[in-house]
């Protein structure tokens, strides 16, 4: 049943209306059908009422010449039924009495909601007459159903404004707005300005994303530059490398494990988590840290800074690949910016002598290619409902643990706290709370902003680590230290923030507003 | 004979109504013709069975048509049928059934022979 079909407006003046014709003797039903095309209208017969009230409901209509004595559904029933049916109760009925001993039934058919009435023996001018009336009023009064439907239209419109979750399109004013009178004006004016407000929103809360995103990535190149002044220090201690990596990151998984464990929000693992921590601290864990320590045997340690800067383009080109994020010529010259000033601080800072034999140069791509790959993997793999905490706690302890028959193995399990809290003791848990954080940061950046964006920490970093090294090994900083700053932070606007999918919500009333302002008025 | 059976001015008026083609009037009156029958028959069953609700609405549809179609004997026999019925006042029922049943057939009949092509405005 298209019960929709029946808000259709009638058939404008003049032109042919759709009647229907119900009686249940033939004789009748012929003679009003060949009355009614007579007229100029289109007639359609009924022979009782159920027929009549499946018609109704399946086709539209202008108007009905309805019998009252019939058998089944009479004439009464039909108008009651119709006029407890929202979408027909405006549909003009016409009764058709034989006058001179029915005015009871006609009485009655009109408290029913019937318009008019018609004689058996009507002739054409009356008939014409009385359908000619009720289908101007039907024409009345569907514009005026038209009307109210298009303003309770406006009047929705309005609430989605109010509570805060539209979007020029869920609003819907599209077809209203087009209409060229008063009330479409009004709609394509409410529509104009609730884009223009959405718009300001939008663009508001990029920048904001904007701002939140560049402020991560610097933090997070900041405490990561910190690790290889830290580590150069241990070094100096005594300390080995991969030792040092397992005390570090079992020290960042009992943090991270234990303010996870403090919220409440210790996850139990599945297959499909476990499989996905497990991957990131092979890549992250193992794979990461035995590239750096072959590599930077082998290469300078400008030119593996350069190199690993390189995995922002590397991240650009596997989000491109798996469609994750967009890959615009903007974007890419955003990245190509920010490695211009990393590569000019290195360049005047150190001697690149171009002395690194070439095939560990191409090793040397392992490690951005790593970073890129547990980028890629946290932006797309992630399990989103383990908590923050939690998942960097579990990633730092798999990876501690790949990590120590590898140091038995190569005799460099390293004991601490052993005799008492010394310098030593104290660095690795600066690094372990050091590593957790930026790994913290890092996970969170990639959540909100995206692989792309992330992946410029990596010259944030270089800087970074530049800046602590002077300020903690006392290394001397040139200032196109700062000019690269500059360089990064162009950069960062270039490539911009993935924009999060996340509903935009406005938190405020317009309503209430409208109100205050009216009540300090009067 | 068909004269004062039919009135012709009820025909031509009728004719007006459904816009004046003699092929829409022959129509119609084939289908009284084979309606009718089945009115006055069921008159006469229904009243033969005693029920008398039946028997109003089929004289009232039968003197709707009649009218129509001129037969103005048989539409005044079935609205006093129906007016009887309807007070409850049923004097003589069986002679004004058998009335109509001789009435409808002559109407019939007179309509049968007649030329729709001579039933014209004016």
């Amino acid at each position: 049943m298209d019960q929709a079909s029946n808000k259709e407006p009638s058939a404008p003046a003049g032109q042919p209306a759709s009647i229907l014709v119900v009686d249940d003797n033939s004789t009748n039903r012929i003679k009003l059908r060949m009355a009614v095309r007579n007229l100029g209208h289109k007639a359609e017969v009924a022979e009782d009422g159920l027929a009549a009230l499946e018609a109704l409901r399946a086709r539209p209509f202008d108007a009905v010449l309805l019998d009252i004595l019939m058998p089944g559904l009479d004439g009464f029933d039909v108008l009651r039924a119709l006029k407890s049916d929202e979408d027909l109760r405006d549909i003009p009925v016409i009764v058709i009495s034989a006058l001179d001993d029915e005015t009871e039934s006609v009485v009655k058919a009109i408290e029913l909601g019937a318009e008019d009435f018609l004689p058996k023996d009507f002739d054409p001018v009356l008939l014409n007459a009385r359908l000619g009336a009720s289908l101007t009023k039907k024409r009345f009064r569907d514009q005026e159903r038209e009307y109210f439907r298009r303003v309770e239209r406006l009047t929705e419109a309005a609430e989605v404004v109010e509570s805060g979750r539209f979007s020029p399109d869920n609003l819907e004013l599209d077809q209203l707005a087009r209409r060229d009178d008063a009330l479409g004006r009004l709609a394509a004016v409410f529509r104009g300005m609730a884009e223009e407000i959405y718009d300001r929103e939008l663009r508001l809360r990029r920048a904001v994303q904007m701002l939140q995103g560049s402020l991560l990535v610097i933090a997070v190149g900041v405490v990561w530059g910190l690790t290889p002044a830290l580590s150069r220090m241990a070094s100096g201690l005594g300390s080995n490398p991969i030792g040092l990596a397992i005390w570090v990151n079992g020290i960042a998984a009992v943090c991270c494990l234990g303010v996870a464990a403090y919220r409440g929000r210790l996850p139990k693992l599945g297959w499909r988590e476990l499989r996905f921590f497990l991957a990131w601290a092979v890549i992250a864990g193992v794979f990461q840290r035995l590239t750096t320590f072959w590599v930077t045997e082998h290469v300078e340690a400008a030119v593996l800074s350069l190199i690993v800067t390189l995995q922002g383009f590397m991240v650009f080109a596997f989000a491109a690949m798996m469609k994750l994020e967009k890959a615009t010529p903007r974007r890419l010259a955003g990245l190509l910016v920010g490695l211009v000033g990393v590569a000019a601080v290195l360049y005047t800072r150190f001697e690149v002598d171009g002395q690194s034999e070439d095939i560990w140069l191409f090793i040397a791509l392992l490690l951005p290619f790593f970073f890129a790959v547990e980028g890629i993997l946290l932006a797309s793999q992630r399990p989103e409902h383990i908590d923050l905490f939690a998942s960097v706690g579990i990633m730092m302890l798999l990876s501690a643990m790949l990590l120590t028959p590898m140091a038995i193995y190569t005799g460099e399990l390293m004991p601490l706290f052993t005799g008492g809290v010394t310098r030593l003791e104290i660095l690795v848990l600066l690094m372990g709370i050091g590593g957790a954080a930026s790994l913290l940061l890092c996970f969170h950046l990639i959540a909100t902003a995206g692989a792309v964006f992330a992946s410029q920490s990596a010259y944030a970093m270089t800087i970074a680590g530049i800046v602590w090294g002077m300020l903690l090994l006392n290394e001397e900083l040139s200032i196109v230290a700062w000019g690269a700053v500059v360089f990064i932070l162009i950069g960062l606007y270039l490539v911009e923030p993935n924009p999060s999918d996340d509903e935009l919500v406005l938190k405020r009333s317009f309503a209430e507003k409208g109100r205050e302002a009216s009540q300090e008025r009067g | 004979m068909s004269e004062t059976i039919i009135d012709k001015a009820a025909l031509e008026r009728l004719l007006d109504v459904i816009g004046g083609e003699s092929e829409d009037l022959q129509e119609l009156i084939d289908d009284f013709i084979d309606n009718a029958p089945n009115l006055a028959g069921k008159i006469e069953s229904a009243g033969g069975a005693g029920d008398w609700d039946s028997v109003r609405i089929a004289a009232h549809t039968l003197k709707s048509n009649a009218r129509d179609f001129g037969a103005i004997q048989l539409a005044d026999l079935c609205a006093s049928l129906e007016q009887q019925c309807k007070d409850q006042a049923l004097e003589t029922p069986e002679i004004t059934i058998a009335m109509i049943v001789e009435q409808e057939q002559k109407a019939r009949e007179a309509l049968t022979s007649l030329r729709v092509e001579d039933i014209g405005p004016g």
